[in-house]
């Protein structure tokens, strides 16, 4: 009887007696015998393994590592990141105040509204304090105070928001077939399961990922962002940078952290963190001033006492301004 | 050996992206999760693709660059709450295997993997019903509503075409 015949009722688990003492012997015969029917053991054993692979969609993926290959966004971030990072860091309040002639014509929500209020009613949003909403899908959005936002068009299967005007943070619950898109002014960003925030103020954008990867598409450009970073700009021009500061979304996590942090970013994070003016009286010297700590819950007057703490600072309420005139580091 | 083309590189990632995500996902115990490591590896290896040598320990280099990143995305979600529940389905994940054996695993994998499309539709399931859910012949007899002597024959025959193409 031939080998080949042998092995497979072998595999099969249907040899003789007789049948087995051949193939021990055809084993024996050679070294290549011996690794040859190891190396189809080792296969024939491992099917078992194979139970929960799976095959992944390599044309998608191939297609969308081209594109981030052959449009790399980094001679763009040099030119533009300076001015556009300073343009974008004015304080919120601001912007925030010349909102409020807007409201009334739109659909009012309120923490812990009404109980007729059902999400499918949700079709304008227009909040002016921090909300939270659960969206059809499951996915989670935390409005930023004074946002406006349009719902009407999203579906479980067509996810789509329109960001007018504020800032968003959202979390969207993973789904592959339906694609959750965000639109605000000229930009498009679309995502398939992560968390990202956008702020859409005077066609400024700005958009920071926390978790996950994100698709910005700005007429025939786009760009693809990973955890960390962030896009901040206008259709005009608009750039990437990597690790981004993320007490970007401190509104949302209510958690401030700074890392040798030189005292006027911190100062800038303070200002849109608690919405006010603090700035430094020119002059000072702050150079030598870094600060290393993370604030969560705390409020304006604890955190410059920790301040006034380590750098001895002094300073005075000037209307809706803070100003520091003195520091020590 | 460098890779010099975007050729080049597609054949590494047509070689190593399905194993990759299969690795990463185990690790995850998220399938879009894994596919955004592997491919945001893949991108950071063509921008350093001049200090790389792809000849000698290359796939095991990529595989590590995976699983660093994977736990990474691990730990972040651990951290929070919100994903403690599948953080806690993926505990049991070996950190310490060494990466070679990842390796040579996901590999055999892909290629047992890549083996079954060898095999007509039917013989498929029969086989697959036998060696990956470890179904006794008669109950695929059963299931499949055929004789235990067909099942016999189409594993048989599986076994055929799958030792040929394995060689």
């Amino acid at each position: 009887m031939k080998i080949d015949e042998i092995l497979r009722k072998y595999f099969l688990g249907k040899q003789s007696e007789e049948e087995l003492a051949m193939l021990q012997a055809w084993k024996l015969e050679s070294e290549e015998n011996l690794a040859a029917i190891n190396q189809l053991e080792t296969y024939w054993k491992n099917y078992e393994n194979i139970k929960d692979y799976k095959e992944f969609d390599k044309i998608s993926a191939w297609d969308s590592i081209s594109e981030q290959i052959e449009n790399p966004v980094k001679e763009e971030i040099e030119e533009t990141q300076k001015e556009e990072a300073k343009t974008i860091a004015f304080p919120l309040w601001k912007v925030a105040a010349s909102l409020f002639i807007a409201l009334g014509a739109f659909y009012f929500i309120k923490t812990g509204g009404g109980a007729e209020e059902s999400i499918s009613q949700l079709a304008l949003v227009d909040v002016e304090v921090l909300t939270e909403k659960a969206l059809e899908d499951g996915s989670m959005v935390w409005f930023n105070a004074h946002t406006k936002a349009d719902l009407s068009q999203f579906t479980k299967e067509k996810r789509t928001i329109e960001l007018q005007e504020g800032e968003a943070y959202f979390e969207v619950q993973s789904d592959k077939e339906h694609p959750f898109v965000v639109s605000a002014g000229d930009f498009n960003i679309e995502v398939v399961g992560t968390e990202f925030n956008v702020s859409y103020l005077n066609n400024q954008i700005e958009i920071f990922v926390q978790e996950g990867r994100v698709l910005v598409m700005n007429g025939n450009r786009k760009v693809y962002l990973s955890a960390g970073d962030m896009i901040v700009g206008s259709t005009a021009a608009f750039s990437k940078k990597e690790n981004a500061n993320q007490n970007t979304i401190s509104w949302k996590t209510k958690r401030l952290e700074f890392n040798n942090s030189q005292l006027s970013e911190v100062l800038e994070d303070l200002s849109n963190h608690f919405q006010v003016d603090i700035t430094l009286k020119e002059g000072v010297d702050h150079k030598n001033c870094f600060l290393n700590t993370s604030f969560s819950e705390e409020k304006l007057e604890d955190v410059l006492s920790e301040l006034e703490a380590l750098f001895q600072i002094s300073s005075h309420k000037a209307g809706n301004t803070i100003v520091i005139d003195k520091v020590n580091c | 050996m460098k890779i010099q083309t975007k050729e080049d590189f597609k054949r590494v990632f047509d070689q190593l992206y399905n194993p990759l995500c299969n690795f990463s996902a185990t690790i995850l115990n998220d399938e879009a999760g894994a596919e955004d490591v592997v491919q945001e590896v893949f991108v950071k290896l063509w921008n350093k693709r001049e200090e790389l040598d792809v000849s000698g320990d290359f796939k095991s280099y990529v595989f590590q660059a995976v699983k660093n990143k994977s736990l990474e995305v691990l730990r972040k979600k651990k951290s929070d709450l919100r994903h403690l529940e599948s953080a806690i389905q993926v505990a049991y994940v070996d950190r310490d295997t060494p990466i070679q054996r990842e390796l040579d695993n996901y590999l055999l994998k892909e290629k047992l993997y890549n083996s079954l499309r060898q095999l007509p539709p039917k013989c498929r399931e029969i086989f697959e019903m036998s060696k990956l859910e470890g179904l006794t012949y008669g109950e695929i007899a059963d299931v499949m509503k055929i004789s235990p002597k067909t099942v016999e024959t189409q594993m048989s025959r599986a076994f055929k075409i799958l030792r040929n193409f394995l060689q």
